[in-house]
């Protein structure tokens, strides 16, 4: 019995043990040997990695939950921010049936489902120029019935917004005097291609510009 | 000579070539996996058709398109059903030709530009649009970027930054399969002729092919255990779901090279168990 088992230990060592060793042996072998090509391939495999998976569907987020607080001031702690597609408000020009989406960011996923506030401006209520585009054979399409005087409105979930249309005008898409983006107060200015309703692409914008007349202002940003 | 005779130092050198023959089919069954995917156009035009890779591009452009369409007066219906799969199937298969190739890599956008203003004609003829409703310079613009938008999409990304790298080390993985098969051979012939009792050459040889196969084994567990396909990220969703799919396919090859080397490993365990026996009798 004794020497039957001694047999299957010597076995096992030789069959089982000796592979195993080899094989830990030659990890070490070969990751000190390739260790720069390894971590360098490493290192670029980590560049496409993400914590969670990438989510690939057209929807978006909305945190928009329309409110009815008129006061004049509100607290930057009070306001959840919006960040890059998501919807956080809504436009209406009443007069000309003018409604979309406000959302934060001017890539795809805004102007297809609405309009987008330039990721580089300001949102409703920071006293700054907040600068809105959109497309002008869908959202925008009523942008060119807008006149000085017009009443803008933007709703948030933080505060519901007014502007008054002060002008209009037509400037080239890389035209820099069409926007000021350190602006001192709080103005509206909403974009789209021009001419409205022709076919092909276009080198000229539409402009509105519009000046606050009420809303609460943020106020604690900076604290 | 006297060293030659010694029991444990004979067994310290076969256990040397055991370790080598082990690493050589190791390094010859990882250049071959990857010989035989990564590095081969064939496979990659398979993962393309198995994967959705097609169907899931041919959205990406229209809804690219349609974006541009909502800035130049065209409906969305207008590119419903215009993104030809056949044409892209076929640029694409050029492209991933071209990278094989060493050719430069282009993307010939004629035949797409062609069926645009083909459609945009019959657009306006069937809106009774006439040349006050737009201007030939905007519609140009209007194909070049829809062009553009084409040709981003049908170019694979990284393809360009790769392709020296795979024309250098295609010729070379070659060289290296060669090398570590005639190492592999020569290290067996070694084991078998330089041994007396056949059981001892298969039990060294056994060492070199286990170690190799569990060493195989361990890569695409840990490659899948820990998820990290998954968690790849790329840019749009065919071009994430086709390097999924290619990285996917990598491993599992290399799986199941450790799993026949593992299965030839058990034939030669037992294979030295009924020579020894023999012996013994």
């Amino acid at each position: 019995m004794k020497k039957s088992s001694k047999k299957i230990d010597k076995n096992f060592k030789k069959f089982i043990i000796v592979p195993i060793v080899m094989c830990i042996v030659m990890c070490i072998f070969t990751v000190a040997v390739f260790y720069p090509t390894i971590s360098f391939a490493v290192s670029i495999g980590n560049m496409f990695l993400s914590d969670k998976q990438v989510d690939y569907s057209k929807s978006y987020e909305n945190i928009f939950v329309p409110t009815d607080n008129n006061s004049d001031t509100i607290d930057a702690s009070e306001i959840e921010f919006p960040s890059i597609n998501k919807q956080f408000g809504e436009i209406k020009i009443d007069k000309y049936d003018v409604y979309a989406k406000l959302f934060f960011g001017d890539g795809s996923v805004p102007l297809r489902n609405g309009v987008g506030v330039y990721a580089g401006s300001f949102i409703p209520g920071y006293g700054k120029t907040i600068l809105i585009a959109g497309h002008n054979n869908t959202y925008f399409n009523g942008l060119k019935n807008v006149r000085k005087g017009d009443v803008i409105k933007v709703n948030t979930s933080y505060g519901n917004y007014k502007y008054k249309v002060t002008s209009t005008k037509i400037h080239n898409a890389d035209s820099k005097k069409s926007y000021d983006l350190k602006a001192d107060k709080e103005n509206l200015i909403l974009y789209t291609c021009y001419p409205f309703d022709e076919l092909g692409l276009t080198e000229k914008r539409f402009f509105v510009y519009a000046d606050k007349i009420s809303g609460p202002q943020i106020v604690g940003l900076y604290d | 000579m006297k060293i030659f005779k010694n029991k444990t130092f004979i067994s310290i050198l076969y256990l040397i070539l055991a370790f080598i023959m082990g690493l050589c089919i190791f390094a010859c069954s990882v250049f071959s996996a990857l010989r035989f995917t990564l590095f081969n156009s064939g496979f990659l035009s398979d993962t393309l058709n198995q994967t959705d890779y097609y169907t899931d591009l041919c959205d990406e452009i229209t809804d690219s398109l349609m974006d541009i369409g909502d800035a130049s007066g065209l409906d969305k219906s207008f590119f419903e059903d215009f993104v030809d799969e056949v044409l892209v199937r076929k640029d694409v298969q050029r492209y991933v030709d071209a990278f094989y190739s060493g050719s430069k890599l282009e993307v010939d956008s004629s035949s797409f530009e062609d069926a645009l203003r083909t459609a945009l004609e019959k657009y306006e003829d069937e809106n009774g649009l006439d040349e006050s409703d737009f201007s030939d310079k905007n519609v140009d613009y209007f194909v070049e970027e829809a062009s553009k938008i084409y040709v981003q999409n049908v170019e694979l990304n990284y393809f360009p930054q790769i392709q020296k790298t795979v024309m250098k080390y295609t010729s070379k993985l070659n060289l290296y399969i060669t090398v570590t098969a005639i190492v592999t051979l020569a290290v067996l012939l070694i084991l078998i002729f330089t041994n007396k009792w056949k059981h001892i050459a298969v039990r060294y040889i056994y060492y070199g092919t286990a170690s190799a196969g569990l060493f195989m084994l361990i890569i695409p567990i840990a490659v899948f255990l820990s998820g990290v396909i998954d968690r790849i990220t790329i840019l749009t969703r065919s071009l994430n779901d086709m390097y999924t799919a290619c990285i996917q396919s990598v491993f599992t090859v290399i799986l199941i090279i450790a799993v026949v080397l593992i299965v030839i490993s058990i034939a030669l365990w037992v294979l030295h168990n009924v020579l020894r026996k023999r012996v013994s009798n």
